[in-house]
Formats: structure tokens, C-alpha cells, sequence
């Protein structure tokens, strides 16, 4: 395999070597970073497929989700899965697959002798997988729970496969897995060159694709559903807009954060995801006890009504600043981060120029009645 | 030829794991705290990981959960009442205590004395406390800033396990110097303030439902550890903390917090001459505790004789569980190396023995996982198979087909091949540990709290002696056999908890039935509850048409 590597002509055109780090395109459209570090026998893989969930249905949304859990089950480059397990295994190869609404990205750890392992098998995964032909419907979670997280772009560990067609899964897959909208970023100790003649053997023949996939066939998600238990559940997806009101999306999520640390809450549960940083979907909760429905209503209002002070952003920009300063002490997430602002841009200057006002309108559209989406079971007020 | 070849491989992958283990500077300051430091040079940023060796087996009388209270109390946030005298704080946190104690007390009168409505007493009671906990609550809130806020931590994590306590967060490169003083007025004065909210929020994520696995696993460590704290570490149930006071949570963290309990881990860009003074000054500062409360003793590495094979039913809801278990030595024991290597042999990954014939081609579980040191590794512990069996098998068949396994691995020879590559995949655990400043402080921590040699995890193989199938066949059969062992069949009982309304009918079906032959009625229960486990191994389908077939014969 080396041999033929070494014959493969760098064809690729690198940037100069900025902050460490240089750059190429293969001739499909993927954009690729490297990272030489040669201190340790190591090598660390991320390649991030990223789409703007804004154009996508609800369905579709949900189909993005749907798919990450196939591909984290099939085989793949004509392996059954438990083959395919066994080689990552057998070489200490670790591989995790990981999605959101709005992107898929594969994470691959590997000493860096096996580097030919590693990107034929990363190959294999990306764009040859066998998208479920092994596998059934079965283990798809039946809990609405599930159905409303994913039905909003939270990740949604118990949504199987329903709905999904093999010729549907295979036309989303070409749709959203696609060279020119991705970015691979490797780190370890390879050269450039090495890199180079990597990439054109094991991902070079991944080729780019345009069709647009129907998103027929999908069990719809369920607003209300009866149930002994009662319990309420509210969110609201993803918010689209300019870069700056993300990034006033952003802040929201961060103060979230913050105040379901600080504070009691009762039986309230809530969580704002920050994909890689940036602007995620939103949910609260109440699993049990009477009247959750209003009582999230009303936990709501207050959020609205209250908004957030001068201290709360200036919190916000220091924390931002904070985290990116630590991404160097977490290797994974700094490359997922890097492969996020190489595909969707940096949100970080958006954030340090925002105003109050800004934070408090993505608050109030965030929250307001007709932006959010219901999930109760029991016996519901509406 | 093709042995020596593979004995070379063997010492070749031995060697280079050797070579892996991370490069630690350790410095012990004269107050016996302990400072452990991985350099990474370049990164502008630091990961502290403070960890107190005593855990939830070290509360003594108090319960175990007291262990994971102290730690949220202590490091969820630090206000300014935490590091520098509050007028009326100390007042305060008095009242509070009162008041609960008081209300409990009056509480617990009313439910002895059967009465449905509460005193005036109590009631004032409750007024009382509820308006103490607001000024608190008050407190908290007009804080602008917790002060690790301030300093721009972030990733803040808080864990209580058996063995020890620990906080872990990052830091910008510039608030490391700060963060040392304050952490050290912080554990100096110990004041605690946050106690009566962080109680409330533990009752109040206890009744957003406490994960099911834990509740099963509690059950077994409670009858495998029995007398030995490690039994308790898992209990949690509503009313637990009802009897724990803010006096004695604070003379637990005095007599636990203590300098030479204390290890902190850094990993990020600093360097030992850089952080010595400074730690020095701050940590090396404090003053070590003259009370040992609840501390553990330290046990023999070897393992006394075991009780004896154990075996426990029990009904619990959920998915059926089956737990295998094996006392095993604590973690600085001369075998865990071996025992770490047998356990990525048997289940460690998805070519691995148990999982690869059990689970893939048999079909007979639905997940499967092995684990050693559960729940801690400090003293004695268990080396743990969990499963799950798949729809249509039940639990004694999963048993069976394990404990089949195990003796395989007792008595037949295995190829050094299978060995290399369990080897090759604890090395690539190894790696990933080190990736991360996070894992590699936690993985370091552990090795500390567990057996006193941040090297536990890195340690791959016994010094000048390389493993062979012997030594991992000589430690199964030694650990895993039936005087250390303890089996649990967790499922939900079909008489007391039936799994739906099918199986409700089919046991008043097969009462009458059984009833009608056998007089005694406890014999009569025991036939229709194992029966009704049998039945559960078929179909919806067959389920419905055996109802019909027993509905026929027990018509009148």
C-alpha cells in the first residue's frame, strides 16, 4: 500500500504554512488541513460534512439525524459492520462517528504507523458505507421524547431507522455527504506529502453530487400523545438568520447554560446545544407533576419578561474567549471546531460586537408562543 | 521459528507501551500535599484537576451520598461568603440548620402520632425555614459573579466516587496563579454556604428519577460487600440527606479535607519551576486536618478467604438484568495488570470473547459489558459482566452461555495471537487517555485515589516479566471461580409486577389451574411465578394463544 502511495503524483496545490497548520483542496472539492506534530507516534483524523439546516424540512432535519444512526451501525467499503469492528479493533483504531441537525463529522485516533489503515477504513466509512442493508427497523426508540429532540436537531441516541428507505438513505447520503462541502482536518505526525497522496488514494475517488433527495415515506412526529404519564416538553430549532443574529443566539445559549448551573429549578430541565460553538436548537421540560404545561408557560414568560443585563453579555464574551483559549487542551474538540469555522465561518468576532439588544430580541423571538413547538403527554390544556 | 517471532512481537509492543506512559513531574510539598504536572508547552491554557482522596466509601456514619454533597457544595460555585468572612452568614447557615432540624423533628412527631394535619408548630416551622432559605437563595443570587466565573474557568466537572472526591476545570494560562488562592482560602475556611440549596437541588434531581442502573447495581454491591463501605456507595432514595446538618457536613470536610489527602493534577502550559512557588505559597499553606473522619484502613492486597458463592433474585423494573461478579485485589495488586488484559480478552471490544460468541452469534443478549474495580479500586472490588438479554432468551440462558465462556478460558489454551491483540487495543486505551488533558488528569487521579501510583493505568505489563497465556489462564483461575463469585438475576417479578396486562391474565389463568391440583398455596405461587418466567421466553403471539389454551381448561 505504501508503495502505491508513494507513486501517486502531489498533484495538490498547498497554501502557506499559517499558524501551524497548511492547507490543500483536492480536486472533488475537499478542503484539507494539516497539522504536523511529530512529538508522539500519534495520529488524529476529523472530517466534518456540514450543510445549512435552514434549507432543510423538518423531515429532512430529522432524516440528517436518522442517517448518523445508520451510519454509526452499518458496514462499510463492502465490510458487515461486525468485520469492520473487528479491523478498527484489532488495530487500536478508534472511530467515532457523531451528528447534528446541520452536519456529520467522523473522529478517528490511531498510531500513526497505521496510517494506511486508518484512511482506507476512514474512507470506507465516509462514502462507501452500506447505509443499513444489515439492518432492520428494530431498535427504534418508540419514547415521543426521542421523536420531539430530533424533531427540533438535538441528537437523538434512540431514533432509529423508521421511515427510511434504502434508496431514500442512499440519496441523503450523496445529498449531505459530499466532498465540496467538507473539510478534513488531520493532526500527528505525517507530512504534508503524506497527507497528499492519503487523501487522493483513499478519498480521492469520493466524488461529488447534487441530487436532492425526496423526504417522503417519514412517520410524522407526534405533538401530542396520550399517555398516563403526564409531562411537558417545549423547544424550538435552530434559528437561521445573519451571522450576527446566530451569534445573539449564541449568547442566549451560553446564559442557559449558565443558569441551569446556578440555580434550583424544581423539576425543570432545559438545555441549549451548541454544536461546535455555534447556534443550536433549545428545549425545557417538565417530566412530571401537575400542570407542566403551564408551569413551563409561566417559567417561560418570566425568562422573556426578565431578559438579560449588561453583566450577563460581558459574561458571555468572557466565556466564549475562555473556551476557545481551552480547546488546546482537548485535541478532538479543537480539530471539530477547526473543521466548524473552516466550513461555517468564526463566530466569534459576531459575538465580541454584540449588543444587549441583540441578545434580548433573540431571547424574546426565541421564546415567543409561535416559535415554539409542543410535545405533551397526558392530559394537555390545548 | 513462527513462536519466537511472535515472543519478539510480544516484547516489542511491551516496550513501546512502556515508552507511552505519559511524562509526569510529581513534587510533594512539606504539608503533604501533592502536585502532579504533565507539561505541554505552548497551550496558553491549564487543566487542574483537585482531587481528595476520600470518597463515598469514607463517610463513615454519615451516608455515602454525604461525600457527593460535600463536593457540590464545595466546587459547584464559589461566592464570596466561601473565601473571605460575610456578615451574618455564619448566623445564617445556624438558623437554617435549626429550622430544618426543627421541622424534621416535628414532622416525624405528626407521622408517628398518625395525624393527618400538621401543628401550628410545624407550620411556623415551615414558614420559618422556607424564609431562611430565600434569604439564602438571596444571598447566592445578589452575588454578581461566581468567582471562578471571574477567573474564566470553564468545563467545570464535579464526580464523587468511592475512592475520592474531585473538581477539574480549565483555565486561561493567567488565572492559574489566582485560582491557587483562591482555592486555598477556599479550603482553608471550608464555610460551606451553599449546603442548604445544594441539598435541595440533590432531592430535587432524586425525584427527576435516579438512573436504573445504578439502582441495580446497588443492590448487588450491597450483598457482595456487606460490612465493607463499599456496599453503600450507590444508595440514593429520597429523605437520605433529611438527617445530615451543615455542622456535620462541615466536620466530615474538616476531618476529609486535608493537605496530605489532597493530590492536585495539572496538565496544560506550565512548568514545575513556574508552579512551585506558587502552589508553594497557596496549597502548601494549609493545614493539615487533626481528625481522620471516616477514614478506610488500609486492607491486605491479597484476598482473604471469600464468603462463599452468593446467588440474588430480585424483582426491579426495567429492562431483566444479569450481573456475574468475582472479588478481585485492589488496584495495586501485582495481578490487576493481568486481570485488566483478561478482561479486554473476554469482553473489551467487539472481536472480543464474550461479546463476539454470546452476543453476535448466538443472539442471546442485548448488550453486554464487562468492567474491573467496581466500585472502587482502593481496597477489594469486582471484576463485573452486565447483560441484557435479547427479546425471546431469559436470563438463566445468558448465565449459562457466560459461565461456559469462563470455563473455556480457564481450561483451554488460547493463542498468543488473541493475547497481542488485547495488548495492542489496552495500549490504544492508553493513547487515548493521554489525548485529552481531561482523561489524562482523571486517569492519573484515579491511579492516586486507587493505589497511591499515578502509573496504575499506564502499566501494561509487570516489570521484567512479559505476559503470556499462561499468566492471563493462572489469574482466571484464580479470581473467577465460584467462592468469590456472586450472580444476580434483577427482572420484574410476573406475580408482584407483571410486564403487561397478557401477563396479568395468564397468571389468575394458571392460579386457578395450579390451584386446583396443589394445596399448598406458597408451592402454588412458586409453580405459577416460574412458569410465567418460562413464558416469557415466547411471543405476543404464542403468549395470546397459550392464554386461549389455558382459558379453555380452566372453564368451569
Amino acid at each position: 500500500m505504501k508503495c502505491l502511495a508513494a507513486l501517486i503524483p502531489a498533484v495538490l496545490v498547498a497554501s502557506p504554512v499559517v499558524d501551524g497548520k497548511q492547507e490543500f483542496r483536492a480536486p472533488n472539492g475537499l478542503r484539507v488541513i494539516v497539522k504536523e506534530q511529530h512529538e508522539r507516534s500519534i495520529l488524529r483524523v476529523c472530517l466534518l460534512s456540514a450543510w445549512d439546516p435552514t434549507g432543510l424540512s423538518t423531515e429532512q432535519r430529522e432524516h440528517a439525524l436518522r442517517l448518523r444512526t445508520i451510519l454509526s451501525h452499518c458496514g462499510a467499503g463492502g465490510l458487515s459492520r461486525p468485520v469492520l469492528e473487528r479491523r478498527l479493533a484489532e488495530r487500536g483504531i478508534r472511530v467515532e462517528v457523531e451528528g447534528t441537525e446541520d452536519s456529520l463529522d467522523w473522529t478517528m485516533l490511531a498510531d500513526s504507523q497505521d496510517q494506511e489503515d486508518a484512511f482506507e477504513l476512514l474512507g470506507h466509512l465516509v462514502f462507501r458505507p452500506s447505509l443499513g442493508d444489515d439492518l432492520g427497523p428494530a431498535g427504534e426508540s418508540v419514547a415521543p421524547e426521542v421523536w420531539f429532540r430530533a424533531s427540533l436537531g438535538f441528537p437523538a441516541p434512540g431514533l432509529g431507522i423508521l421511515g427510511l428507505g434504502m434508496a431514500e438513505r442512499f440519496a441523503l447520503h450523496r445529498w449531505l455527504v459530499r466532498p465540496e462541502q467538507s473539510v478534513l482536518v488531520i493532526q500527528g505526525d505525517l507530512s504534508l506529502a503524506q497527507a497528499r497522496q492519503l487523501v487522493m488514494l483513499h478519498l480521492g475517488t469520493w466524488s461529488p453530487s447534487s441530487a436532492n433527495p425526496e423526504a417522503g415515506g417519514l412517520v410524522p412526529v407526534p405533538q401530542s400523545i396520550p399517555s398516563l404519564a403526564a409531562g411537558a416538553w417545549v423547544g424550538s430549532p435552530s434559528p437561521g438568520g445573519d451571522a450576527q443574529q446566530r451569534a445573539a443566539h449564541i449568547a442566549m445559549a451560553i446564559l442557559l447554560e449558565k443558569i441551569s448551573r446556578e440555580e434550583t429549578h424544581g423539576d425543570l430541565v432545559f438545555e441549549a446545544a451548541r454544536p461546535g460553538g455555534d447556534a443550536g436548537p433549545c428545549l425545557f421540560g417538565i417530566r412530571s407533576g401537575p400542570e407542566p404545561e403551564r408551569r413551563l408557560q409561566v417559567f417561560l414568560e418570566n425568562l422573556r419578561t426578565k431578559g438579560f443585563g449588561a453583566t450577563d453579555l460581558a459574561y458571555v464574551r468572557r466565556t466564549w474567549e475562555a473556551e476557545r483559549r481551552a480547546l488546546a487542551l482537548h485535541p478532538k474538540d479543537q480539530m471539530y471546531a477547526e473543521a466548524r469555522v473552516a466550513l461555517k465561518g468564526d463566530p466569534g468576532r459576531h459575538l465580541m460586537a454584540l449588543t444587549l439588544e441583540e441578545v434580548n430580541t433573540a431571547l424574546r423571538s426565541r421564546l415567543a408562543p409561535e416559535s415554539l413547538r409542543w410535545l405533551v403527554r397526558g392530559v394537555s390544556s390545548k | 521459528m513462527h513462536s519466537l517471532f511472535l515472543r519478539l512481537f510480544l516484547w516489542f509492543v511491551a516496550v513501546s507501551l512502556v515508552a507511552q506512559a505519559p511524562e509526569v513531574k510529581e513534587r510533594r510539598l512539606p504539608n503533604g500535599f501533592q502536585v502532579l504536572l504533565v507539561e505541554r508547552p505552548g497551550l496558553g491554557a491549564v487543566h487542574a484537576h483537585l482531587m481528595v482522596r476520600a470518597g463515598r466509601a469514607d463517610t463513615g456514619a454519615l451516608p455515602a451520598v454525604a461525600a457527593e454533597l460535600l463536593a457540590r457544595t464545595l466546587f459547584r460555585r464559589i461566592l464570596p461568603g466561601d473565601v473571605s468572612a460575610e456578615a451574618g452568614l455564619d448566623a445564617l447557615l445556624r438558623q437554617e440548620e435549626g429550622a430544618f432540624e426543627a421541622l424534621r423533628l416535628e414532622r416525624t412527631r405528626r407521622l408517628r402520632l398518625r395525624l393527618s394535619e400538621p401543628s401550628a408548630e410545624e407550620v411556623g416551622l415551615v414558614q420559618l425555614h422556607s424564609s431562611r432559605m430565600a434569604e439564602l437563595r438571596s444571598r447566592a443570587s445578589a452575588s454578581p459573579l461566581d468567582l471562578l466565573d471571574g477567573l474564566g474557568a470553564t468545563r467545570r466537572e464535579i464526580t464523587a466516587e468511592a475512592d475520592a472526591i474531585s473538581f477539574r476545570l480549565d483555565l486561561p494560562l493567567a488565572s492559574f496563579e489566582p485560582w491557587c488562592r483562591l482555592e486555598q482560602h477556599h479550603l482553608q475556611r471550608l464555610t460551606l454556604a451553599r449546603f442548604a440549596l445544594e441539598r435541595e437541588i440533590w432531592n430535587e434531581d432524586l425525584a427527576k428519577g435516579a438512573p436504573a442502573e445504578e439502582g441495580a447495581l446497588s443492590i448487588l454491591l450491597g450483598t457482595a460487600f456487606s460490612g465493607h463501605p463499599y456496599a453503600q456507595v450507590l444508595e440514593s432514595r429520597p429523605g437520605m440527606l433529611d438527617g445530615l446538618t451543615w455542622s456535620e457536613l462541615r466536620a466530615f470536610a474538616h476531618g476529609t479535607i486535608s493537605p496530605e489527602r489532597t493530590t492536585l493534577i495539572l496538565v496544560g502550559d506550565l512548568t514545575m519551576e513556574r508552579a512551585l512557588p506558587v502552589l508553594q505559597e497557596t496549597f502548601g499553606g494549609l493545614m493539615p486536618s487533626p481528625t481522620t473522619f471516616g477514614q478506610r484502613r488500609d486492607l491486605p492486597g491479597d484476598l482473604s478467604a471469600g464468603p462463599g458463592y452468593r446467588r440474588l433474585q430480585a424483582s426491579t423494573a426495567g429492562d431483566p438484568r444479569l450481573f456475574m461478579a468475582w472479588r478481585v485485589p485492589p488496584a495495586s495488586h501485582p495481578d490487576s495488570v493481568a486481570l485488566k488484559v483478561l478482561v479486554q480478552i473476554l469482553g473489551g471490544s467487539k472481536n472480543a470473547r464474550l461479546l463476539r460468541r454470546v452476543q453476535e452469534a448466538r443472539g442471546l443478549t442485548k448488550r453486554l459489558s464487562i468492567k474491573i474495580g467496581v466500585p472502587g479500586g482502593r481496597d477489594p472490588s469486582l471484576l463485573l459482566i452486565e447483560a441484557v438479554p435479547a427479546e425471546g432468551h431469559g436470563l438463566a440462558e445468558v448465565e449459562e452461555a457466560i459461565h461456559s465462556e469462563i470455563l473455556r478460558t480457564q481450561n483451554e489454551r488460547f493463542e498468543e495471537e488473541e493475547l497481542r491483540r488485547a495488548q495492542r487495543q489496552v495500549a490504544s486505551e492508553q493513547l487515548r487517555l493521554q489525548e485529552d488533558a481531561s482523561t489524562l488528569a482523571e486517569a492519573l487521579g484515579r491511579g492516586v485515589a486507587q493505589s497511591g501510583d499515578w502509573q496504575q493505568d499506564f502499566r501494561a505489563r509487570n516489570p521484567g516479566h512479559d505476559l503470556t497465556p499462561d499468566d492471563i489462564q493462572a489469574v482466571a483461575k484464580r479470581y473467577l471461580v465460584s467462592s468469590q463469585g456472586i450472580t444476580a438475576l434483577l427482572e420484574a417479578d410476573p406475580l408482584l409486577a407483571p410486564r403487561d396486562p397478557l401477563e396479568g391474565r395468564l397468571g389468575k389463568v394458571l392460579g386457578t389451574l395450579v390451584q386446583r391440583k396443589v394445596e399448598d398455596p406458597a408451592q402454588a405461587e412458586g409453580i405459577v411465578r416460574e412458569t410465567l418466567r418460562q413464558l416469557r421466553m415466547l411471543s405476543v403471539a404464542e403468549r395470546e394463544q397459550t392464554l386461549k389454551l389455558l382459558e379453555a381448561q380452566a372453564a368451569p
